[in-house]
């Protein structure tokens, strides 16, 4: 089987199939829906509090931040998007909002499925979310093998 | 292998801030999900840390359940948990 990705210098060359594309075209959605319905487990999972034992530090860093993530978050999703095609050359910018939106869609599927101990794939099992989980931990792990090989360092 | 075990410092309690900022530490904690290379590729990324620091610390974040990772001023904690966050993993911030 031909590896999904592989890096070339600054480049990640990709190649999926067209199953695996229309798989991925649902992400952005997936992603963009996170909350719109009460009590999602997905959106508290992706809801961070680094100062959980100290309400006025959680004030300020909530005001300081503001909405940076959400807006990180659907330029990764705007970038993955735009990429999308079974044949593809990503620089590594564009690789690493591919690596977030995979990671991202993993853990929303992954909390809505209340998923809470240490978890290995089910090849076995035929539940629709469980089998899109499978196969986004398996091509987020071929990107990460194939990021590994040369990592940049942000400043 | 040499390890850098954080120090227990005493610190006081008045209950304010002190005008020494004693710094932060950033903390990642285990969760089920993220994979354990994507732990190492994201410390490596945003720390520049080696193969083995970023791989100690990911074992370290698996087997008891959390590890620092970084340590600074709060703004600087602040932007490396911010950062983390980007990617998915579940960082918080204590005093050092």
């Amino acid at each position: 089987m031909t590896a999904p990705f592989v890096l070339v210098g600054d480049t990640v060359t990709v190649r999926l199939t067209e199953a695996e594309v229309a798989l991925l075209r649902q992400l952005p959605a997936l992603l963009a829906g996170v909350g719109h319905q009460v009590g999602d487990p997905a959106a508290q999972r992706l809801d961070y509090q680094p100062h959980p034992d100290d309400p006025d530090a959680a004030t300020a860093y909530a005001d300081m931040l503001g909405d940076r993530l959400e807006r990180e978050r659907r330029h990764d999703r705007m970038a993955f998007e735009a990429s999308l095609v079974g044949e593809a050359m990503l620089d590594i910018e564009t690789a690493d909002a591919w690596l977030r939106v995979l990671g991202e869609a993993r853990l929303s599927l992954a909390a809505r499925l209340g998923i809470t101990e240490d978890w290995q794939p089910d090849s076995r099992s035929r539940d629709p979310q469980i089998i899109a989980l499978n196969y986004l931990s398996y091509l987020q792990d071929a990107l990460v093998d194939a990021l590994l090989g040369g990592v940049e360092l942000e400043g | 292998m040499t390890t850098t075990a954080p120090v227990e410092v005493e610190r006081p309690e008045t209950g304010e801030r002190s005008d020494i900022d004693l710094g932060w530490n950033v903390v990642v904690w285990n969760d089920p999900v993220n994979l354990m290379s994507y732990v190492v590729l994201v410390l490596r990324r945003l720390f520049g840390y080696s193969v083995d620091k970023a791989t100690r610390l990911m074992l370290q974040i698996h087997n008891e359940g959390r590890a620092i990772v970084s340590s600074g001023p709060l703004e600087r904690a602040e932007l490396d948990c911010h950062r983390l966050h980007g990617y998915g993993l579940w960082a918080t911030l204590e005093r050092a």
